[in-house]
């Protein structure tokens, strides 16, 4: 305990020693800043703590607009992006020394001769390493739950989730990071090849995540062959169970695509075509539906950044929320979101095709489970790295 | 009772070097013991293996009578090691209160003991300046300070002089000296020979990863050498009138005797320091002549 101690103390000192880390810091407390300075009453919204005010009918308090628009900025933007993104590479890059430096010759020496088992030193070292990300997030966190309680009037402790979420992502890299610095013991090359690294089990995901949801279109089109209602203008189906509203709307009158469709005739076509378009449309599945497999037995003992991501945001917004941009631009546009729920899982779809993210379904078991085993074995051979050299 | 020792020690490192080719080295409590030689004859290997920061490929070694590798006997140990780098972003006090910590010290003790060593190793002045802003002479006493700073019954110094200045130097020395009066065996390397052979009880010489020969400085030095001038021409027997010569005080008396049995006045006598240097260049050139 007083090895962890003497750590925490000692690598605050170092971090608060370097620029970058108050760079993060400035800029993390300047966004709360900002937020802060929106506030919200039964009439509308007020900007700069008050000095300017306008009416809104839907970002007033009470309203769920609001409600979502907030909670979808903090978990979309200020966690989804900035912490998990932007702050973890300027983490990275300020951090990728720490290792290197402390296990430079002439410094590990010293704590090498103390009466300490060198795991122990390792494992205090690296938790309070992750010192660098829990600072920044703690701030952004705390004064987000503020400045909500601030602008709406509640406290929404939900938000905290992020907390373990940005780090659990953050310590996944900052291990293949640390145990590249432990073997080289150079910060450059730990840095690069962290980033490298880290692409690649993006690049991995994307692939996973692609071919699942080329294979969900393709079944669709299967689907639609096989009934013989594959007209050259098609709604997607959402994949998973379709929600009582996305029926009615399916048979409602507000549907343009569907009625397009109905006065179109539909094409007589050969059976012979049906059967040639069927067939390569199932090989097309077939090879999808490999490369998927492929891809997720990759990535199987990988970390799994995107949907830990994914399950922070969960935690916070519900899940049928739309996401920021989408659940500000119908506020601005003067939708509100819970008459139009079928207009956000519409525009959910439209993002969902955009950003090709399908959300393969996975249970927070596997996706945290896979991660910490992950960060367990990359911690476990830097350890074993550093327990068995000479120094 | 022994502060170090050790038995056919050696270390050959990955890539195939070996550094320490069969150590028998034994150091007694309270004694200050140096060890000299060259570069790369494996003194810091020796001081890095007793200390576990490097592992022994075989032999045995004891600290404190405990077998290398007891972890709680280092805490009664204080070291500083060669080119140490302490955390520039530490003050000096932080520093010495760092690696206090880490020994396992209570806040008491720590803040006392750092306190008390700072100023013993002159520091009091800059003791809350950051080490990035220290010169090296500085950063080696705060070194010191923190090699002290537990009370330890056996510190092990490698090169503990290096990059201070002449006054620093004996200024070093004398906390040496302060540290060894409470009861501190202190195992030190250094090149510098003339520093050791004012401080040290006994000496080792290190050559090629082995123990040549070790001893206090008298007993390496075998027969003492004199000095020996007078007034007048050489007397038969002798090359000059101010002459060295080696040998025992037998030897001394009958030299003596030649000069003053021809009448000369003699106006010097005198047995010279024994000088670890020529010993020890002398135990280079005889390893030389060895593999020719
Ligand atoms: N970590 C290491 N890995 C491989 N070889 C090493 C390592 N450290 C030292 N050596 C080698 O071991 C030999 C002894 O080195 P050592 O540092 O013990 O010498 P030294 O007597 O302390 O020299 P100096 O007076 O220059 O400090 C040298 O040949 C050196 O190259
Ligand atoms: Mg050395």
């Amino acid at each position: 305990m007083t090895l962890l101690i003497a750590m925490l103390i000692d690598t605050w000192r170092e971090l608060t020693s370097r620029f970058l880390f108050w760079i993060v810091l400035a800029i993390s407390a300047f966004i709360v800043l900002l937020l802060t300075s929106v506030g919200f009453d039964e009439t509308g919204i007020s900007l700069w703590w008050g000095l300017s005010h306008s009416e809104h009918e839907l970002l007033r308090r009470g309203t769920r607009n609001l409600d979502v628009v907030y909670r979808a900025f903090f978990s979309d933007v200020l966690v989804g992006f900035w912490l998990t993104y932007a702050a973890t590479f300027l983490g990275l890059i300020s951090t990728a020394s720490v290792f290197p430096d402390f296990l430079s010759g002439g410094g590990v020496d010293m704590l090498l001769a103390k009466p300490r088992r060198r795991a122990s030193i390792f494992m205090a070292k690296f938790v309070a390493s992750l010192l660098f990300a829990a600072v920044p997030v703690t701030l952004v966190c705390l004064g987000v739950l503020l400045s909500m309680r601030m602008a709406l009037g509640v406290w929404e402790f939900e938000i905290l989730y992020a907390l373990p979420y940005v780090l659990l992502f953050y310590s996944s890299l900052f291990a293949v990071c640390v145990l590249v610095g432990t073997v080289t013991r150079s910060s450059l090359a730990s840095l690069l090849l962290t980033v490298v690294i880290w692409g690649l089990f993006l690049a991995a995901g994307a692939v996973e995540s692609t071919a699942g949801f080329a294979y969900d279109q393709i079944q669709d089109d299967i689907e639609r062959v096989q009934n013989g209602d594959d007209g050259p203008k098609n709604k997607r189906r959402r994949r998973g169970p379709p929600r009582a509203v996305q029926v009615e709307m399916e048979e409602g009158e507000f549907d343009f695509e569907d009625e397009g469709e109905f006065s179109q005739p539909p094409l007589e076509e050969s059976a012979f075509d049906r059967a040639a378009r069927l067939e390569s449309l199932e090989e097309f599945a077939a090879n999808a539906a490999l490369t998927e497999r492929i891809a997720s037995a990759i990535r199987w003992p990988l970390p799994k950044g995107v949907e830990i991501i994914d399950l922070m945001r969960e935690r916070i917004t519900p899940e049928d929320d739309p996401n920021f941009f989408i659940a500000f631009g119908m506020t601005m546009s003067g939708q509100p979101i819970e008459l139009a729920e079928t207009v956000g899982s519409l525009a959910d779809q439209v993002t969902d095709n955009i950003l090709s993210a399908r959300k393969v379904r996975r249970s927070n078991r596997y996706v945290i489970g896979t991660t910490v085993l992950f960060q367990a074995i990359t911690l476990g051979l830097a350890i074993g790295w550093f327990s068995r050299r000479d120094y | 009772m022994t502060a170090i020792s050790t038995q056919g020690l050696e270390k050959r490192y990955r890539g195939g070097i070996h550094a320490l080719r069969g150590v028998d080295l034994q150091v007694d409590r309270g004694e200050i013991f140096g060890l000299i030689g060259p570069n790369g004859a494996g003194k810091s290997t020796l001081v890095k293996v007793l200390l576990t920061i490097v592992r022994r490929t075989s032999g045995t070694a004891s600290l404190l009578g405990q077998p290398v590798g007891h972890r709680p006997t280092l805490a009664k140990v204080g070291f500083l090691p060669e080119h140490h780098r302490m955390p520039r972003y530490l003050t000096g006090r932080q520093a010495v209160l760092y690696y206090a910590r880490l020994l396992g010290m209570t806040k008491r003790e720590r803040e006392h003991r750092a306190d008390e060593m700072i100023d013993i190793v002159g520091m009091g002045h800059a003791a809350h300046r950051k080490l990035g802003t220290y010169s090296k002479g500085m950063q080696q006493r705060i070194g010191l300070a923190q090699a002290f700073v537990n009370e330890p019954e056996l510190v092990v110094l490698d090169e503990p002089t290096d990059g201070v200045d002449p006054v620093g130097r004996v200024e070093i020395r004398e906390v040496l000296l302060r540290m060894r009066e409470r009861g501190t065996a202190i195992f030190l390397n250094s090149h510098l020979l003339s520093e050791l052979e004012t401080v040290c009880d006994r000496v080792a010489i290190m050559l090629e990863g082995t123990v040549r020969r070790q001893g206090t400085p008298a007993e390496l030095s075998g027969n003492p050498k004199w000095r020996l001038s007078y007034q007048g021409d050489a007397v038969a027997g002798h090359d000059s009138n101010d002459f060295h010569f080696e040998g025992d005080e037998h030897q001394a008396q009958r030299e003596l005797d030649l000069a003053r049995q021809q009448g000369r006045v003699i106006t010097h006598f005198a047995q010279e320091p024994i000088s670890l240097e020529e010993l020890f260049l002398a135990e280079v050139r005889d390893q030389q002549g060895d593999q020719p």
